[in-house]
């Protein structure tokens, strides 16, 4: 039966990253991207398989870190998409940005998980393109670099009502949004 | 299947699903279209339903086009007559309702799907993760500054990697990126 012509890439892709092509990223990439390409490397304080399905969410060694940069799946893209890469970081309750798609944070906060935007300028989630959003995340992370280790381990104490809250709220979260299957479907 | 076993238990508490349509197993629409032809004119009964599970990312040409999934599958569903009052279209990506009702709109005439939006599918932690973690918060083994942890190659991650570098950043961080094919 023709069902009329339907979609699809040569070759056949979920992401499209041709999405982020400002001259910036371009001139950025293009002094960069050779130290990158082609490579894999991993510091040595990383353990557990790359996104294996048993131990992603055993990440004790996110806490050896001040803060997580969330690369999530998509940058470029129409609506807030969280993965584990969010969810992990929750769990392990560490603090977190997002370099993800416009509103991610706005997300999580309709989710009822807090932020944390008393410790360091989170208007990157409103910034319209991925280049904006990258820009803003790593000046925070420059401002936090000038901090000597005993300075951001007190910060990090300071957040840990937040970390707390965000561990208990995933498991009421869970609940509300099962129930929200239950009263939608 | 992508979702959670105890999403899954709910709707089929209700439902008589006669299927669970994951589109992150049709790359090629050519495979969805065989898989859907099979409920071609189905005269569906009351508590039949066909749910569409979207929790993988969509191509988009533009942020303000419609997804290639999304597309194809409405497309498929006005030439093989399914009617929308029973599929149950089940997603990870909030606020797409408003596409989903254009491309209805636009393609099937009709405006029948429900769309509900969920969190739980298999990269959301299960309870046990969400105990196992219960004691995880070591605030004093601080030694780096971030932690950015990159799996495939994306033009973001790049992006990032690349900024943190022009700016002295790289070795403040444990970085890891998978970037070899």
């Amino acid at each position: 039966m023709y069902h009329g012509p339907l979609r699809t890439t040569t070759p056949t892709t979920r992401i499209n990253d041709d999405l982020i092509h400002d001259e910036y990223s371009h001139e950025l990439l293009s002094k960069h991207q050779e130290f990158f390409i082609g490579k894999n490397y991993r510091n040595s304080s990383i353990v557990g398989e790359k996104n294996s399905k048993t131990t992603y969410f055993n990440a004790s060694f996110l806490e050896k870190s001040f803060v997580y940069v969330i690369t999530e799946t998509v940058s470029e893209y129409p609506y807030p998409y969280l993965s584990e890469k969010t969810w992990k970081t929750i769990l392990c309750k560490i603090p977190f940005m997002i370099v993800g798609s416009q509103h991610s944070l706005k997300q999580l906060k309709e989710f009822g998980f807090k932020t944390f935007d008393n410790w360091w300028d989170e208007s990157y989630d409103n910034l319209p393109t991925t280049k904006e959003r990258i820009s803003h995340i790593v000046k925070n992370l420059e401002i936090l670099s000038k901090l000597g280790l005993n300075e951001l381990k007190q910060i990090k104490k300071s957040t840990i009502p937040v970390l707390v809250h965000n561990y208990e709220h995933i498991k009421t979260f869970k609940n509300t949004d099962l129930e929200n299957i239950r009263n939608n479907i | 299947m992508g979702l959670h076993e105890e999403a899954v238990d709910i709707i089929n508490q209700k439902y008589n699903v006669l299927d669970f349509i994951d589109l992150v197993e049709f790359l090629d629409p050519e495979d969805l279209a065989a898989r859907l032809m099979q409920y071609a004119s189905r005269e569906f009964l009351s508590n039949e339903r066909l749910v569409v599970l979207h929790h993988d990312t969509d191509y988009y040409e533009s942020l303000n086009s419609t997804g290639y999934n999304i597309y194809n599958f409405f497309r498929l569903c006005a030439n093989y007559d399914i009617s929308l009052n029973h599929v149950l279209f089940i997603t990870n990506h909030y606020g797409i309702k408003s596409e989903i009702k254009n491309v209805e709109k636009q393609i099937c005439n009709s405006s029948s799907t429900t769309v509900v939006y969920t969190s739980q599918w298999y990269d959301f932690p299960k309870w046990e993760h969400i105990e196992n973690a219960k004691e995880q918060h070591n605030t004093q083994e601080i030694s780096m500054l971030y932690s950015c942890l990159n799996g495939q190659a994306r033009v973001h991650r790049l992006l990032v990697l690349s900024l943190l570098r022009e700016k002295d950043l790289l070795d403040k961080g444990m970085v890891s990126y998978h970037f070899k094919n």
